[in-house]
């Protein structure tokens, strides 16, 4: 079968429709913000070979990893989210392998069969360049507050774990 | 009579119907961990089938982007 570049090749999907993807990529900490900017610059250029529209891009700031990745403890929070075909994802996944600073990527498909014309783009050139800069604060309380908070809830069932 | 020991707790779930389980949110997915990091089971936790199956498949994709441990020693 020769769909052409940028198609859902899918048997069910409806012709004409795009898939919804989200990824969630972790940089090394010390990426500066050039580097940021040009794998973003470089991600935008395969999203326009592929036919594919970025609708989304957030700095999640760098956080603390739960255990380490390549050595590293802490990792630059990049969240995308786009729509595309089948081979989209691909690609992106194959030009994230290659690049050094990535530690670690996750590609989740949230929804199938949306009209690209029904789901437009809020990526502004300004909105790109923001991508380089952490967030405010919000997210690094956000981190510190769940430690805590859930340990007494949960008494109840820990006898139970030793048995097994 | 085993199962007596353990007190089932309305879920956090069933009391927030606005929560929406989701991986990017390690917040909500640590109350349904132990404090090892493994994922409690639903008769405990108090939640619906359905809801676990959700809870279990966020919990593993927040541990790939190491959002939450896959162990606490």
């Amino acid at each position: 079968m020769s769909a052409a570049i940028g198609e859902v090749r899918s048997v069910r999907a409806r012709q004409g429709t795009k898939r919804e993807y989200e990824t969630v990529i972790i940089l090394r900490s010390g990426t500066n913000k050039a580097a940021i900017l040009e794998l973003v610059q470089k991600m935008m250029g395969v999203f326009k070979h592929y036919g594919s529209t970025l609708i989304k891009i957030e700095n999640w700031g760098s956080r603390t990893l739960a255990y380490p990745i390549k050595r590293a403890n802490t990792g630059v929070y990049l969240y995308w989210r786009f729509l595309g075909g089948s081979d989209v994802v691909r690609e992106f996944e194959r030009n994230l392998e290659i690049t050094d600073s990535v530690l670690r990527y996750h590609t989740v498909k949230v929804d199938e069969d949306i009209d690209p014309d029904a789901r437009p783009s809020e990526i502004t050139e300004d909105l790109l360049d923001a991508v380089s800069e952490p967030p405010p604060e919000p997210v690094a309380a956000e981190e510190d507050a769940p430690e805590g908070s859930s340990d007494d809830e949960e008494d109840d069932y820990r006898d139970d774990e030793g048995d097994n | 009579m085993d199962e007596k020991k353990y007190s089932r707790k309305a879920s956090l779930l069933a009391v927030d119907k606005t929560l929406v389980i989701d991986y990017k949110n390690p917040q909500l997915l640590r109350s349904f961990l132990t404090d090892r990091g493994k994922i409690v089971p639903a008769r405990i936790s108090g939640v619906n089938a359905k809801q676990q199956r959700q809870i279990t498949q966020a919990i593993k994709r927040a541990r790939m982007l190491a959002l939450i441990p896959f162990t606490v020693k």
